[in-house]
């Protein structure tokens, strides 16, 4: 098992490194001088030069590229925003809390929402609750999230007055983004949970139980249910990962000073090391959340556990 | 002596949005106690909807009984509720489904999986501790290491696996065990091994059984009486005896057999016949293996053929009617 895990982080290193050469060659690529950005339109030509000596930014692309892999691996320095000039990891972590709480409560009421109804509509198959509820999660699962957002500023916040439409300054303002986020990935784990569910009651080994003399109840909790729920922890991984990515397009509609916000704004100003750091932190978070998720399919799986301990 | 079970007349369908499929059409036969009856017949006869019937394991979307009684113990199991059936199902009737691969909770030890059926049907209040020296018990008896109880059911190989499925069925010792093809799935060194054992079992334990399977030498070293079904109908019925060695046989039991064989024949597969089974979703008039039969007459279309019974030996099949009448 640990040789599995120190195998699992060791590969997160080239996955980490190509996500940096992308976001490293896409930023280098992309219209706008950093300096202008920040500096302001009316700068003159030796306050631009000046920044652009400070930063390296004189420099080619492959010099700049391994300058910045140098700092990196030399003195894990991942540099300081143009714009504030503060280290950029403190200005992540400053940042990261308000994210994470959205992402973490938007996955928790998702969950409970989405399994929940699923096994319903699994358990209540060809009954009309089970086509409203698949229905209603097939809209949900197409609605754009922005759009979904806006829809609720608009009734709950604007008109009714029941929820702050921005920041993140009581629980109250958490309410809508995280309704937002929560309700599309429900829909999808419901869809997700149900067919699970329909596929495992068909399952031999669920006639052999009731075969025993279990009740149709015992045999959906204490067989089919663990069992279906396999493959829904995977997409829960996933779907935490997705709503990390969706924080940072809610962040921007709710403005919430989150690090979606961060991210956005540092790609404005074409703020290099802030962009780059932050999307390795996403990369690296989400690496995490999936050798996680492993590990926790192979305690309930001893297929897949005894498959690492070999 | 009092029936331990008797099926009559009993008839199931399936009925889906488009079709109904006539799965089971009239089918009678009675079991006794400590007997054993094969069922046999090609994949599609109706074998497997049988066992369910009397399990009461059927779909409740699709599956009907229009007609027929099932009476175990004397009582109709169609008129039971299912909290009554579930205290039949595993303790008094249990079933050993076909494919073993599939029939154990790939998450749960076998040790639980066993012990569950125990639980369930734990009349005498045994402790846990006393459920798992049962557990243990039951596992040798299929001679399996109890110490392999912690296992998961990927780490058995499929014989070790149909091993384990007997002892779950076996675990609160029915009076009546349906095996469904129970050695199909297995490699033809391990049928023999589990089948052995469970005749052996079965001695032991005084266990009737309904042996569902292909192979005819089966048959021949562990039944007592023989069904043969096609299409949904028993076409010929008799003890062990009657059915490989009687004067007079349903013309599908012929091209079953290949030739009329004997009990001293060596171990033979079914022999594959020319033709298709009837569309099960149609209705039929006349004899339903008249289009693959040898002897077909005008009348095998036109009218359902009925029983000629010589002692034991039964036959659904116009031929002998017609001799009788000759004769
Ligand atoms: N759940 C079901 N729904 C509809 N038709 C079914 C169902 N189960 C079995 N059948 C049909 O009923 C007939 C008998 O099937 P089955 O009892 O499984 O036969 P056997 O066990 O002898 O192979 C077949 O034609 C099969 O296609
Ligand atoms: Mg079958």
């Amino acid at each position: 098992m640990y040789k599995y895990v120190i195998k699992r982080v060791l590969l997160t290193i080239p996955v980490l490194l190509g996500v940096l050469l992308i976001v490293f060659t896409i930023m280098s690529l992309t219209p706008g001088e950093p300096a202008r950005l920040i500096l302001g339109a009316s700068a003159d030509q030796a306050a631009i030069d000046a920044f652009n000596q400070l930063h390296g930014l004189d420099a080619t692309f492959p010099e700049r590229l391994w300058n910045y892999l140098k700092d990196i691996v030399t003195d894990l320095d991942f540099g300081r925003s143009y714009r504030s000039d503060k280290p950029v990891f403190d200005m992540i972590l400053g940042r990261f809390p308000i994210t994470f709480m959205l992402a973490t409560l938007s996955i928790f009421f998702s969950a409970v929402i989405g399994i929940v109804l699923g096994v319903v509509s699994a358990v209540k198959q060809y009954s009309k609750l089970d086509a409203t509820l698949t229905v209603t999660a097939m809209i949900f699962a197409s609605i754009p999230s922005f759009w979904l957002g806006m829809m609720l500023i608009l009734g709950f916040s604007l008109n009714l007055h029941m929820f702050p439409s921005h920041g993140a300054d009581s629980w109250q303002s958490y309410v809508l983004p995280v309704l937002t986020l929560a309700v599309s990935a429900a829909a999808g784990l419901l869809r997700m949970t149900r067919s699970a569910m329909l596929e495992t009651i068909r399952m031999e080994y669920i006639r052999t139980a009731r075969a025993k003399g279990a009740s149709p109840r015992d045999v959906i909790y204490k067989h089919a249910l663990k069992n279906a729920l396999l493959p829904v922890v995977t997409s829960l991984g996933i779907s935490f990962g997705t709503s990390l990515g969706g924080a940072v397009v809610i962040e921007t509609v709710f403005s919430i000073p989150g690090l979606g916000m961060l991210i956005v704004n540092a790609i404005r100003d074409k703020d290099f090391p802030l962009v780059m750091a932050s999307i390795l932190f996403l990369a690296a978070l989400f690496c995490l959340v999936m050798l996680i998720v492993d590990l926790i399919y192979a305690f309930i799986d001893p297929r897949i556990k005894s498959k690492y301990l070999n | 002596m009092e029936n331990l079970l008797e099926v009559k007349n009993l008839q199931v369908h399936y009925e889906t949005d488009k079709e109904t499929v006539y799965a089971v059409n009239g089918v009678s036969f009675t079991i006794q106690n400590g007997e054993t009856l094969g069922l046999v017949g090609e994949t599609g006869a109706g074998k497997t909807t049988i066992s369910l019937a009397i399990l009461q394991l059927l779909s409740e979307r699709t599956a009907r009984i229009p007609k027929g009684e099932i009476y175990f113990k004397g009582k109709n199991l169609l008129d039971l509720g299912e909290k009554e059936m579930q205290l039949i199902r595993g303790e008094e009737i249990s079933m050993i489904f076909q494919d073993p691969m599939t029939a154990l909770n790939p998450i749960m030890t076998i040790g639980k999986q066993i012990a569950e059926a125990l639980r369930l049907h734990n009349h005498q209040g045994l402790s846990l501790s006393e459920i798992e020296e049962k557990v243990d018990e039951v596992l040798k008896m299929v001679g399996i290491p109890p110490e392999r109880k912690t296992e998961y059911p990927h780490q058995f190989s499929g014989g070790m696996k149909q091993r384990v499925v007997i002892a779950i069925a076996l675990a609160c010792e029915p009076q009546l065990l349906i095996a469904d093809e129970p050695t199909t799935a297995l490699d033809v060194t391990i049928q023999a091994q589990v089948l052995l054992m469970m005749k052996r079992l079965r001695q032991q334990l005084g266990t009737s059984m309904i042996l569902i399977t292909h192979d005819l030498g089966v048959v021949s070293k562990v039944c007592d009486n023989v069904a043969v079904i096609y299409a949904g109908e028993i076409v010929e019925y008799g003890t062990l005896r009657d059915v490989f060695s009687g004067k007079v046989h349903h013309p599908y039991t012929v091209g079953l057999f290949g030739s009329i064989p004997s009990l001293t024949a060596k171990t033979r597969r079914l022999q594959p016949i020319e033709g298709l089974m009837p569309d099960p979703t149609k209705e039929v008039q006349g004899c339903r293996f008249a289009d693959r039969c040898p002897h077909v007459r005008e009348i095998c279309r036109r009218e359902s053929p009925s029983i000629f019974a010589e002692g034991s030996h039964q036959v659904k099949c116009h031929l002998f009617r017609e001799e009788e009448k000759h004769a």
